[in-house]
């Protein structure tokens, strides 16, 4: 992440700047496709989050964030780190094939955020008695191909990824359907996705070892889950520099994961409100 | 004392007449006004049609017969008989700059322009390349 920091701070300032717009890839209007040379674009915004996480013992949190948002794309190759949207992150990708509005791309991503006895690392509301003595789950970094096919506002999309990093090391397959929806000045977008987690993703999440377990969190030894995700996001501009956005973010969990001792709700909800700055 | 006294006088000469031109020229400078209130209408993205309820007020040197139009269409917008001012509400919506304009219906002389200006947050869409496979 430090390298991919620096790369794009070098292309930024050895390259001309070209505008774009943000892009993320669950939606029709994502610009992660092949381009006449280098093209990016930057924001930056702030908002107010709140976080119900399915984690034993972690209340809701809540919380200032800022965020910072790049595209970048060179004929083939893209770069998109979206923190405004909640289904956002970061991606690096290239594209094989763009044809009659379908892509087929190779991609790496971040998917599963990782934890330990606090919790998720952003979580606030320190310590966690009902994750104590639990080893640290690490976030993944995953690779693979994507399909996906638009019909001008509507995408699908099929994501097949290997985690690459030292984390489950494993497979998992997702689908995206997500729509936009204009009114007025404003911009709604509805996604929703389903997630096919390998058994070995899920027990290294949401499993628990002999060494962790306790009187209280038996051995738990998950198969294969799966995984459904509901996304609402809108934004609103306020002027030529600034936008209003608000989202919300459900996730819910099949029962390989909610029956893990480390776990005490069958959903994960995050909304934000916020405001993004666009150069 | 005669000095004075007719110093005094000389003043208020000169203080009157002072405000008598800037009477003069408020009212030439508002002798014929078109306003919109906003003047700009951002939208989220290039090519979408901007949204937003405006305010278009006006004033005109003599009371008369005026009509409100957007330039290069003939229907009205409102129209006014026998009025000096005049304002009305309208809901805007457009893709570019649209310049609205009062009309004077005895002469049919378009008396004063006013612009609503579109911009857009996100202006430019990234060139797309589209390639065969084969």
């Amino acid at each position: 992440m430090q390298f991919a920091a620096k790369l794009i701070l070098l292309l930024s300032l050895l390259l001309a700047c070209q505008q774009a717009v943000a892009s993320n890839r669950f939606y029709a209007d994502n610009q992660l496709e092949p381009t006449d040379g280098f093209a990016w674009d930057w924001s930056f915004g702030a908002g107010y989050y709140i976080d119900k996480h399915y984690l034993a013992g972690v209340e809701y949190d809540d919380g200032l964030e800022l965020d910072v948002n790049i595209a970048l794309s060179y004929d083939r190759f893209y770069l998109d780190i979206d923190n405004s949207q909640l289904s956002g992150g970061f991606i690096i990708g290239y594209n094989l094939v763009d044809q009659y509005n379908w892509s087929l791309d190779i991609i790496s991503t971040d998917i599963q955020d990782g934890f330990n006895e606090e919790g998720p690392f952003y979580n606030n509301k320190k310590p966690v008695d009902e994750l104590a003595g639990i080893t640290e789950r690490k976030g993944d970094f995953a690779a693979g191909l994507r399909l996906s096919r638009r019909f001008d506002d509507t995408q699908i999309s099929f994501e097949l990824l290997h985690d690459i990093s030292k984390s489950h090391q494993s497979y998992l397959a997702s689908g995206f359907v997500s729509t936009i929806v204009d009114w007025q000045n404003w911009e709604f977008r509805f996604g929703t996705g389903y997630h096919i987690y390998s058994s070995d993703f899920t027990n290294y999440y949401y499993g628990v070892s002999e060494q962790e377990a306790t009187d209280v969190r038996p051995i738990y030894q998950p198969s294969q889950s799966f995984g459904l995700l509901f996304e609402f996001h809108s934004e609103y501009p306020i002027s030529e520099d600034w936008v209003f956005l608000n989202g919300l973010l459900v996730n819910w969990y099949s029962s390989e994961v909610t029956d893990s001792p480390i776990v005490d709700d069958d959903m994960q909800i995050k909304a934000k409100i916020g405001v993004r700055y666009v150069f | 004392m005669y000095s004075k006294t007719r110093n005094v006088f000389y003043f208020s000469i000169l203080l009157i007449a002072s405000d008598a031109r800037s009477d003069a020229n408020e009212a030439s400078s508002q002798a014929l006004q078109l306003f919109a209130t906003p003047n700009k209408c951002v939208a989220l993205r290039e090519g979408r049609t901007c949204y937003a309820d405006i305010e278009m007020s006006w004033q005109a040197p003599l009371q008369g017969n005026y009509c409100l139009q957007k330039v290069n269409e003939k229907t009205f917008i409102q129209c006014w008989q026998n009025r000096q001012t005049g304002s009305v509400s309208y809901q805007f919506n457009a893709k570019q700059t649209v310049n609205f304009q009062l009309v004077d219906i005895s002469t049919g002389q378009a008396l004063y322009t006013a612009p609503v200006e579109v911009s857009w947050v996100y202006k430019n869409k990234q060139k797309k390349r589209r390639w065969r496979l084969f």
